[in-house]
């Protein structure tokens, strides 16, 4: 699969509210990525972004029936395919 | 005699560990630090099946891997204590993430009970779980569903957890979940190192510390550094760049992944979700609470009620504190003496103005940090500190904080001692000692009386100018501070990503809060009495001890004859470059680190010589026990009243931040104008300081070492390097600034 075919790949800060989508793939520190995952952030996970901060940032997320937060240079390194 | 268990609660944050700790307590408990660490440790007692048991209520954690202090205690608990039995409080409706850090606890072979709570929150939302199914699928362990808030499934959990505790070591399972293949040859050959160090393999489950390398943990990795077990660590790493090279994943990723799809298997097994999510109550909260538009303006208003609460509610409390201390209480002390034939004495002296008043400077900031307590405990228990820290995380990341900063650092413009605990609600120690590092340099309360003195001494009118440049240099040497330690100290630490939960809302408990207000202030009085109470007497000696003068004057002498004096006069060319060398200016500076608003009184009494002692002028008859208890009986009722007032009037005061708006504030009890000399010190004052060196001394005092009371605050919150270190630093910036302000303006031509 090359990117732009046929789901658009993007990364998680692209994702408007409301819009939900798959992880793809998750780059950044061993301990960054271990860290989200601890809190569902894993390939192949659903997530939908919710909103973001009054001041742009952060954004809140949710996944699994709860509510996170990622700040958007974090949200950046999570590739997603959107449904 | 039976044996002794320790009992241990672990699990998410929210999950209910608390309630269930004080379920199982119920007031038996204790609460004091964990070692080396700012983290609550809470401990009880508790009688199960007629036996004393302990429980220790962990911190929570999302995890067992030693990211935050909250996680490297709760697994080294695990680890090194062995407790006989560990409760996993897990939140029913969110079993998916909760059952990870279960997951790791198995891994851990810990003596699990799970407790599923929230069960009925679970039920309303129409989840369904199979909890025997989710048990076997757990590998067989025991499992009772909870509503703990409701008290229900309390006894069948007692029942699990003496089960678990009687149980003779079971016999070693096979591990619950295996992982890809190349990880586990890496685990096997990992596991046969270990077992072969004796001293490894009895400190650490093998298979557990194996994969821990694997995942490259760096705690661990550290930890093996500095008991120099290289060659261990030199084959996981040569593991991981094996796997990595074959596979195109480190192992990390696959063993994360690999217990997320073994999650996800016992989850889709044993829970149906309901299918449509519904609205909850929480979620229309929120679109309010962290609304694009709305959030702001709301969290704003927040701090300001909680700023009010903190410096203006406390204020009839703490007043009321203030003058039964240096009242009936010195009185009392003094009749005491006398009765003994003591009256008079330096010993009177030692104990009133020594002792009695480094208590009564601790206890005048009870009233202020139990009302800060409430305040937290509102918050947090509500969910809404999470939100805050969401919707102001933009702003103070830009400074190198966390949302969460914000709350301390609002709090030190009221008071620098509770601003120093409020870190608390920050995950990571070093955001909590950078940001308490900050907050000493927020004006608070007790700074504001010394800029007012000088500014109405020599500006006049303008003197508005003087207060407000004084609070902008305090938030701008906060910031730049902020910014040095960022770039220095904490260099080569990592920003931790800002993944966090914004938990369901729910209401308070009348119990937690209390609870949380009652560990939390009478910890502060425990750890900082005695500091307190030493630095008073230190003063005191320091101005009892005569210098030049025969030494049976003993605490009777001036304070320029006494070692207090000397010391200052030494002191005082120090400050030549900041235009204040005489050395009453380095007395009221020394005196000010019993608590700032001492500098004004410690001026005025060298400069004007009127004193406020509180003993008793000789010509009046003292009042007898009777009058000072019904003084203390009215005083209660005045405080108690003034305090209404104060929480009522904040109605008014935040109408009147609209600028067209003027609500008058309640007025029940008219407080009487006191009657200051004043004048005489402005003008005594306006002899001693020329107008900029007074602006080189306000500099001083906005920013040198805060009082003794923030020093023993952040003595107890972060050790005694760190403190000597802030006191060192803070000393360094005032002298530095107020040169700077005295040097500069004599360049500029302002002298
Ligand atoms: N409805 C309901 N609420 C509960 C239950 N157990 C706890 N709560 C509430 O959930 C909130 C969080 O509970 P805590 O006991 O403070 O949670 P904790 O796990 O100790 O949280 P931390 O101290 O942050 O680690 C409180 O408001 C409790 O009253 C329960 O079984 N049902």
């Amino acid at each position: 699969m090359t990117l732009f075919e046929t789901t658009a790949l993007r990364t998680l800060d692209q994702l408007l509210p409301g819009q939900t989508a798959l992880i793809k793939q998750i780059g950044g520190r061993g301990s960054f990525r271990r860290r989200v995952a601890e809190f569902g952030l894993i390939e192949g996970a659903e997530i939908q972004m919710i909103q973001t901060a009054p001041m742009g940032d952060p954004i809140e997320y949710q996944i699994d029936g709860q509510m996170l937060t990622l700040r958007r240079a974090e949200a950046r390194v999570i590739v997603i395919a959107i449904e | 005699m039976p044996k002794h268990y320790t009992i241990a609660l672990a699990g998410n944050p929210n999950a209910g560990k608390s309630t269930i700790f004080n379920a199982l307590t119920g007031s038996h408990q204790h609460v004091g630090n964990w070692p080396g660490k700012t983290v609550e440790k809470k401990q009880g007692l508790a009688h199960i099946g007629g036996r004393e048991v302990a429980i220790v209520d962990l911190p929570g954690a999302y995890s067992l891997t030693a990211y935050s202090v909250e996680e490297t205690i709760t697994r080294d608990f695990i680890v090194h204590e062995h407790p006989d039995a560990v409760v996993a409080v897990v939140d029913a409706t969110n079993l998916e993430r909760n059952l990870y850090m279960v997951l790791q606890m198995i891994e851990l072979g810990a003596p699990l009970v799970l407790a599923v709570n929230m069960i009925d929150v679970a039920r309303s939302q129409h989840f369904q779980i199979d909890l025997s199914e989710l048990a076997r699928r757990l590998g067989g362990i025991p499992l009772v569903a909870t509503a703990a808030r409701q008290g229900i499934g309390l006894a069948e959990l007692q029942d699990a957890i003496l089960h678990v505790s009687n149980r003779e070591c079971p016999a070693p399972c096979p591990p619950l979940l295996t992982y890809p293949e190349p990880v586990e040859a890496a685990i096997a050959d990992l596991v046969a190192r270990i077992e072969a160090d004796a001293g490894l393999a009895g400190r650490y489950p093998a298979r557990w510390l194996a994969i821990k390398l694997l995942e490259n943990e760096a705690d661990m990795i550290d930890r093996l550094k500095a008991t120099g077990h290289t060659a261990l660590l030199e084959a996981a790493r040569r593991h991981i760049a094996r796997i990595l090279a074959a596979h195109g994943e480190d192992p990390e990723t696959l063993i994360v992944d690999q217990r997320y799809a073994f999650i996800s298997q016992v989850f889709r097994a044993t829970v149906v979700r309901p299918a449509e999510k519904t609205r909850t109550p929480s979620d229309r909260i929120d679109a309010v609470l962290t609304h694009r538009w709305l959030g702001l303006p709301v969290f704003l208003l927040l701090m300001w009620i909680v700023f009010q609460v903190v410096a203006n509610v406390s204020a009839p409390m703490l007043n009321l504190v203030d003058s039964l201390v240096a009242g009936p209480l010195s009185r009392w002390v003094a009749a005491l003496l006398g009765a003994v034939g003591m009256g008079g004495t330096w010993l009177e002296s030692l104990l009133i103005d020594g002792v009695l008043a480094g208590v009564g400077g601790m206890l005048v900031f009870v009233p202020v940090l139990f009302f800060l307590y409430l305040a937290i405990a509102l918050l947090e228990d509500s969910g809404y500190m999470a939100r805050a820290a969401f919707v102001m995380d933009r702003f103070m990341h830009m400074l190198g904080l966390h949302g969460k900063s914000f709350l301390p650092l609002l709090v030190g413009f009221g008071c620098n001692v509770p601003a120093i605990y409020a870190t608390r609600t920050l995950e990571h120690q070093d955001d909590r000692r950078l940001t308490a590092f900050m907050t000493t340099f927020m004006s608070c309360g007790a700074r504001l009386p010394v800029y007012v003195i000088f500014g109405s001494a020599f500006f006049g009118a303008a003197s508005g100018h003087l207060i407000f440049a004084m609070y902008m240099l305090g938030i701008t040497i906060a910031i730049l501070t902020g910014f040095l330690l960022k770039r220095t100290l904490f260099k080569n630490k990592p920003t931790p990503p800002f993944v966090m939960e914004l938990p369901p809302y729910r209401l308070p408990t009348l119990q937690s809060v209390w609870l949380h207000i009652w560990e939390r202030t009478s910890k502060f009085i425990r750890g900082v009495t005695t500091t307190l109470a030493a630095a008073s007497v230190v003063v005191w000696l320091l101005l009892a001890i005569p210098i030049g003068q025969p030494l049976d004057r003993f605490n009777q002498v001036a304070p320029s004859d006494s070692l207090f004096g000397a010391l200052c006069r030494g002191l005082a060319p120090a400050f030549a470059p900041a235009g204040f060398d005489r050395w009453e200016a380095t007395g009221a500076l020394v005196t000010g680190l019993a608590a700032k608003e001492v500098v004004v009184s410690t001026l005025s009494q060298i400069y004007v010589g009127a004193s406020d002692s509180p003993v008793q002028a000789a010509d009046e008859p003292a009042p007898t026990l009777l009058d000072d208890l019904g003084a203390i009986v009215r005083e209660l009722g005045h405080a108690a009243l003034m305090t209404g007032q104060e929480l009522v009037n904040i109605v008014p005061r935040t109408l009147n931040l609209i600028p067209v708006l003027h609500v008058p504030e309640l007025n029940l009890l008219p407080e009487h104008a006191s009657i200051e000399n004043d004048t005489a010190l402005e003008a005594a004052l306006r002899g001693a300081f020329t107008p900029l060196a007074a602006v080189a001394f306000n500099v001083f005092v906005l920013l040198y070492t805060p009082c003794m009371a923030t020093v023993a605050a952040m003595r107890q919150e972060f050790g005694l390097r760190w403190t000597l270190f802030h006191a060192a630093y803070t000393l360094g910036v005032a002298w530095l600034a107020a040169v700077l302000v005295y040097q500069g303006g004599l360049l500029l031509g302002l002298g």
